[in-house]
């Protein structure tokens, strides 16, 4: 029993030397140019600079239940009042830049994701390294990229993702319904 | 993307049945086409999780499922795509021995305004299980009270019948939370992800066009599968793929393949012109 133990300590140590500590798989699927076309396809849309303030972001975070991470939006507009939003959802082990279209009404009229990050460690809590993300293509930064296609296997929860549109939902109905 | 009629391509995402599903279009047509067909893909599956979803009150199968808990012996049509799905599962179900029963006991956000609470206390422990389910034409009759949950096969069928919406010279590869179906498979392969860790994924050619897979390293037990006959939790680690004509079939036979013993695997497998494989977690890969 002790030897068992023994060489499973020694196992466990050399693997872990081994294999990388921090490893990080992302795949991208479009660029914001083309969700942009795909979500608005006949509307021109026109950068919106915003930033929240605190209160706004507290308000969102309390009626959503999903924090603000990034006070910074990024947001496109159209002329007949709907919206372009590149925002980013973090799970346990997931970072998703996403895009999503509101309409004038606030109903959200299509999601596209753009790039999934996928990392095992525990930089995807850090804000520095999440903030390299922040409204970019993920082409000018990732360090370690790999890309795995077609992979089968259990099924992973897009929860996070639909956490994150509930709090944009927020948003457009506290902060960008009133920039008419 | 590009615009110019040579050969173009075009993968999208979306939060849909719960997961993500990727769209990979591509052939010797404009970007435009490739736009317009991966938004029918996408609609097509999004008819299918609105129909077939369990969580959802206003969905066909609550419908159904409402009805089975209230009555029974008697005859309920429902849609032909629920139908197929349905039939599919009756035959694997007895072909199977019992062991794929998609019927589930969590039924109560279906009976608000509909069962007493004395009803709800008698079917929380005299529910029935699919083979009390019977085909009469094209409609479904239930002679115990039922509730069924399609959610995991639900997911490999709205695949299959995204397919039917893309037109010909188109080539695809959609991927439903890892239920995947592809054109030209037989000189593709796939990644099957065998551990929650990034890196853990093991290559293999693809033997049928729909693959699916079901693994239980994104949760924290050792086992999530409930063995429908012994009603007991069935403890696996690493994963089990299986390769199959029709998507909705490959979900449905990894169920299958975790809860048998491997020479009555084998047979089922062959009845249904399926391939299976079962990873550990150390991503060593053995034919079932």
């Amino acid at each position: 029993m002790l030897r068992r133990n023994l060489l499973k300590g020694l196992f466990a140590t050399a693997a872990s030397c081994l294999l990388p500590l921090k490893y990080a798989y992302s795949k991208t699927y479009l660029t914001i140019e083309q969700a942009k076309k795909i979500l608005w396809p006949s509307e021109l849309l026109t950068e919106y600079p915003l930033t929240l303030t605190e209160q706004q972001a507290e308000l969102i975070e309390d009626l959503s239940d999903i924090r603000v991470r990034n006070l910074k939006l990024n947001v496109w507009k159209t002329k007949s009042g709907g919206w372009f939003i590149v925002d980013q959802v973090i799970g346990k082990h997931e970072n998703i830049d996403i895009a999503v279209a509101i309409d004038e009404q606030g109903k959200v009229r299509g999601i596209e994701v753009l790039t999934y990050r996928e990392s095992y460690g525990d930089q995807i809590m850090h804000p520095k390294w999440r903030a390299q993300f922040h409204g970019k293509d993920s082409s000018e930064f990732l360090k370690l990229d790999r890309q795995i296609k077609n992979i089968s296997g259990a099924t992973l929860s897009c929860r996070h993702v639909t956490d994150g549109i509930n709090r944009l939902n927020h948003t457009w109905a506290q902060v960008l319904s009133k920039h008419v | 993307m590009s615009s110019e009629n040579k050969y173009n391509s075009l993968e999208r995402c979306k939060p849909l049945l719960g997961t993500y599903v990727e769209v990979t279009l591509s052939g010797l047509v404009d970007d435009q086409s490739l736009i317009k067909a991966s938004q029918n893909v996408f609609r097509a599956i999004e008819r299918i999780h609105n129909m077939m979803n369990f969580h959802d009150i206003k969905s066909e199968l609550s419908q159904l499922n409402r009805k089975m808990l209230i009555s029974t012996n008697i005859e309920h049509e429902v849609s032909s795509e629920l139908y197929t799905v349905i039939a599919m599962s009756v035959d694997l179900h007895q072909k199977s021995g019992g062991l794929f029963d998609p019927t589930s006991n969590q039924f109560k956000h279906l009976a608000f305004g509909e069962l007493t609470l004395k009803q709800i206390g008698f079917l929380a422990v005299n529910l029935g299980n699919l083979g009390d389910l019977s085909l009469s034409g094209s409609n479904v009759v239930n002679t115990k009270h039922l509730c069924i949950n399609l959610s995991g096969i639900a997911k490999g069928y709205a695949v299959d019948y995204a397919i039917n919406s893309l037109p010909k010279g188109i080539d695809y590869i959609i991927n439903a939370g890892g239920d995947i179906a592809m054109s030209d498979w037989q000189n593709k392969a796939i990644n099957v992800k065998y551990s929650k860790l990034p890196w853990a994924v093991k290559r293999h050619k693809m033997k049928n066009c729909a693959v699916a897979t079901s693994g239980n390293y994104y949760h924290s037990n050792t086992g999530h599968i409930v063995n429908p006959v012994t009603k007991k939790n069935h403890a696996f680690k690493g994963s089990v793929t299986v390769f199959a004509p029709q998507v909705v079939l490959a979900d449905a036979l990894t169920k299958v393949v975790l809860l048998m013993k491997r020479s009555e695997a084998k047979l089922i497998l062959k009845a249904f012109n399926a391939y299976a494989i079962r990873i550990n977690r150390l991503g060593l890969a053995k034919q079932v």
